[in-house]
């Protein structure tokens, strides 16, 4: 302060007239600061400034707190803080104990629940600070608030989802989901991990998981291995035997799945499995009913299989007795016409020949019908020795195969221009009479074919005696045949030889090609008699007539 | 080659007994008949143990014909005669009998007529062939 008793009244007017200019300019300069707050605190819309007096009576109210609570200034003055919480805060005493908290603490911080003048609740968060005069005596309150009401939800959703996620994944009864971090060590246990594996979650968190594994594995080190192949392929999957915590073993199905952070760091991996035991057991079972029913089918088959060959053996042994029988009944046939018809004819011509004598002579008379007659019987002898001979050839029981061959290979020729030649060379006599039959009978049905399909062209028949078998061969340089192509196309003359080949032990051979003629070749051992016996009681049903 | 005359030694095969019989009457007049058979085997055993002068041989038999005794006997027997007595006219049953070395070959229809004259121009070492052959 000056010193008044030095100066004049005037001049301590104009002293105060002095001091009043300055603290006029300072006050405007105050105000005007005061203004530019203002101005700031009104265009930050996002927050809520708010001042309250010593009773807790709103004083100050921005543009952001209209906005955010929803009352105009006017309105909000005079209103109490308190009108902003919800009921429930008011009556736990929530509004009184923010400002206590400011006062003693300088500071009041919190998130709750607030009310819009429409009743409506926004999340806000807000802070409230003591305001202090010149002197540091409280003289009100501020408070900064701020709707994080989208914040507050968009949160609350992530908590709820991993809480979700959390309660999700613990409840899983039938599957172990099993979090382990990059070492391989167990940092997660669900219900259905502890259920299917026995531990508890304190004796298990934490310990490596090798220990589900059971130790072939772990000593052909499959525990790295899966952590390895999950990386590298993404995922690995697998069934193998697992070990519960007693040491006893289940089969398992399993992924482990590399888990990774937003950045892709891998952070761990996630082991899903599940007890297949049951499902093994069933899968297993099933394998082996299947199994059973294979093997029964297939013995079925096999049984199906026999009996079919039996089948077969059989219509086989019946073709050759009904072949066999054939032949029995022709030659009886065969022998009645010629033994006793022919000869009966043979008498009768002698007769007449003895009874034209007695006749009388002359042209016109008794003895030319006489001689017609003789004439018109030996026709009929020889058509009968003709037929029988056709039925059976007792040629063939009589003067032998070859023979009966050549006699053959001759009537064959007269019906042809081309030369049919026949060769036999070293041909025992005493061949068993089913072997000379189906020789014959195969030569016989051979030659008709090679006169029904394979036109002219020269033909050669050989007959050779080689290491205890006769060989039959029919060659014709006719036109040939496709096998293949004609096969089961009405080849019953290629069966029946085939059929009377296999009959005596022997095989048929046909070789030909479009264009290259045919070539039949048969092959039977040559045996005895006796031998023969010996085949024919071994196979059934065949009889054998001897006159 | 020509015996002395009087009563030969003659075997007789057919498989029909009443043509045995009747050829064994027909024969005892002239000549002593030692065996009756009827088929080709027996005929070849008899053959052999008997030693015939000649051998009345049908051709049709069972078990063996009379062709394929014929073939036996010119192998173990060849010096008994061989006369087939037969149905069969057909060229390769007289060509296979003569080439066998058969003396004569007399036709069934015939026997009564033709059989004695045959065995007489065997055994005087000729050969028969039926008057019905062609």
């Amino acid at each position: 302060m000056h010193d008044v008793e030095m100066s004049s009244l005037d001049d301590r007017i104009a002293a105060l007239e002095h001091e009043l200019a300055v603290c006029r300019e300072g006050r405007s300069v105050a105000e005007e600061g005061e203004l530019r707050l203002s101005l700031f605190l009104d265009s930050v819309q996002d927050f809520a400034f708010i001042s309250f007096d010593l009773d807790g009576r709103v004083v100050g109210w921005s543009r952001g707190a209209e906005r955010i609570l929803d009352y105009p200034q006017v309105d909000a003055f005079g209103m109490y803080s308190g009108e902003f919480f919800t009921p429930e805060d008011v009556a736990r005493g929530e509004d009184k104990r923010e400002f206590r908290l400011a006062r003693e603490a300088s500071r009041a911080e919190d998130e709750r629940w607030h009310l819009r003048r429409d009743g409506t609740r926004f999340w806000g968060s807000g802070v409230m600070t003591p305001l202090l005069d010149a002197q540091g005596r409280l003289c009100g309150f501020s408070k900064v608030l701020r709707d994080q009401t989208a914040t507050k939800l968009a949160e609350a959703c992530l908590r709820d989802s991993e809480e979700r996620l959390r309660l999700f994944c613990e409840n899983v009864h039938d599957y172990a989901l099993i979090p382990v971090d990059l070492e391989g060590l167990v940092v997660g246990w669900n219900t259905g991990a502890a259920r299917i594996f026995g531990y508890a979650p304190e004796e298990i968190l934490g310990q490596h998981n090798s220990c589900f594994f059971n130790p072939e594995d772990i000593a052909r080190g499959e525990p790295e291995q899966d952590l390895r192949r999950a990386v590298a392929e993404g995922r690995a999957e697998d069934a193998r035997w697992m070990v519960h915590k007693d040491g006893s073993r289940f089969w398992s199905h399993w992924v482990t799945t590399p888990i990774r952070d937003q950045q892709t760091q891998l952070r761990g991996f996630a082991k899903v499995l599940h007890d297949s035991t049951e499902r093994k057991a069933a899968e297993e079972l099933r394998e082996r009913l299947l199994e059973k029913e294979r093997l029964l089918l297939q013995t079925q088959v096999r049984s199906t299989g026999e009996a079919l060959d039996r089948t077969k053996e059989e219509l086989r042994a019946l073709a050759g007795s009904l072949l066999g029988a054939q032949e029995d009944e022709r030659r009886r046939i065969a022998r009645e016409l010629h033994d006793d018809l022919s000869q009966r004819l043979a008498v009768l011509a002698i007769r007449l020949a003895a009874l034209r004598d007695t006749l009388p002579d002359g042209p016109g008379g008794t003895q030319d019908e006489a001689l017609q007659l003789e004439k018109y019987v030996a026709g009929l002898a020889s058509e009968v020795r003709r037929l029988s001979h056709k039925l059976h050839p007792s040629i063939l029981d009589d003067l032998g195969l070859v023979v009966a061959m050549r006699r053959l290979i001759e009537d064959f020729q007269a019906s042809r221009d081309e030369p049919v030649t026949f060769i036999e060379r070293e041909i025992p006599d005493d061949i068993a009479p089913a072997t000379a039959a189906a020789l014959f009978r195969i030569a016989q049905e051979g030659l008709r074919n090679v006169s029904k399909h394979a036109g002219e062209g020269p033909v050669r028949v050989g007959l050779e005696h080689e290491s205890g078998a006769l060989r039959l061969t029919i060659a014709d340089a006719g036109s040939g045949f496709d096998h293949a192509a004609v096969r089961g196309l009405g080849g019953l003359g290629i069966i029946s030889m085939q059929e009377r080949a296999h009959l005596v032990g022997g095989s048929l051979n046909l070789n030909s090609r479009p264009g290259e003629g045919t070539t039949v070749e048969v092959r039977v051992p040559l045996t005895s008699d006796d031998d023969r016996a010996g085949r024919r009681r071994a196979a059934p049903a065949i009889t054998k007539e001897t006159r | 080659m020509t015996r002395p005359v009087g009563r030969s030694r003659i075997l007789i095969a057919d498989d029909d007994a009443p043509t045995r019989e009747q050829l064994a009457l027909l024969l005892a007049t002239e000549h002593d008949v030692v065996a009756l058979v009827g088929d080709g085997k027996a005929a070849v055993e008899a053959a052999v143990q008997l030693g015939p002068d000649l051998a009345l041989l049908d051709i049709s038999m069972p078990v063996m014909s009379g062709i394929a005794a014929a073939r036996h006997l010119r192998k173990c027997a060849h010096a008994i005669k061989v006369v087939f007595i037969t149905n069969h006219v057909e060229t390769a049953y007289v060509e296979e009998a003569f080439r066998l070395g058969a003396a004569g070959y007399v036709l069934k229809p015939n026997l009564a007529a033709e059989l004695p004259i045959a065995i007489r121009t065997v055994l005087a070492g000729g050969t028969y062939r039926s008057s019905l052959l062609g």
